[in-house]
């Protein structure tokens, strides 16, 4: 237990419900944004701007949520979360770069889009953590 | 780095989700110390000494 009176298995599991909460609302949020415009307020310019800076506000509630879940794990998840932000970071810059060059000499004609990178970035996160998680947890005692 | 951490918890009849619990830790950072997998800081370390009221070095051994 610290100073919040809290356990470890507590404040993990609020810091995460925190979050979770925060990334529904930023992904509301972002719907609202991307749909609103042409569904439900015909293009009024500034609704639009406002969705989106809420949508940005929100944002950055979700990101100071992550920053605290992060701050609350232990150092051993720290790592594997750090080590897998490094191979995402790494492998994003190394494959984007890589595609980039594949389109502009003419060897692939697939359209890329953003969400394709946040699609890769997502995945290659995910990947990261399972395998290191599984790693550590080989021989597990209860 | 080796350690006792194994042979202490056994001793004072805890489970790892318990030592877990009293150091601070999720009880996979506890196996994975246990098991060698995961050398903790030096903050955890002196936790782990005070909790079984020995020194750092009676706990840790460097290989």
């Amino acid at each position: 237990m610290n100073q919040t009176g809290l356990t470890f298995k507590q404040r993990n599991k609020q810091n995460t419900l925190n979050l979770a909460k925060w990334t529904v609302a930023w992904l509301l949020t972002l719907a609202i944004a991307s749909f609103g415009p042409h569904f439900l307020w015909q293009d009024q310019t500034v609704i639009t701007v406002a969705a989106i800076v809420i949508n940005i506000l929100v944002g950055v509630m979700m990101i100071l949520a992550n920053k605290r879940q992060l701050q609350g794990m232990d150092e051993l998840q720290q790592r594997v979360q750090l080590n897998a932000m490094g191979i995402t970071l790494g492998a994003s810059l190394v494959f984007g770069l890589a595609y980039s060059l594949l389109q502009s000499s003419g060897l692939v004609l697939f359209n890329e889009d953003i969400s394709h990178l946040v699609l890769f970035m997502g995945v290659t996160y995910l990947v990261c953590i399972l395998v290191m998680n599984k790693q550590l947890n080989d021989e597990d005692e209860a | 780095m080796k350690n006792r951490l194994k042979v202490l918890r056994a001793e004072h009849n805890y489970t790892q989700a318990k030592l877990a619990e009293l150091l601070d830790v999720s009880r996979q950072t506890v196996n994975a110390i246990e098991k060698g997998k995961f050398d903790p800081s030096l903050p955890l370390a002196f936790k782990a000494a005070r909790l079984f009221n020995l020194s750092i070095e009676e706990i840790f051994q460097d290989e």
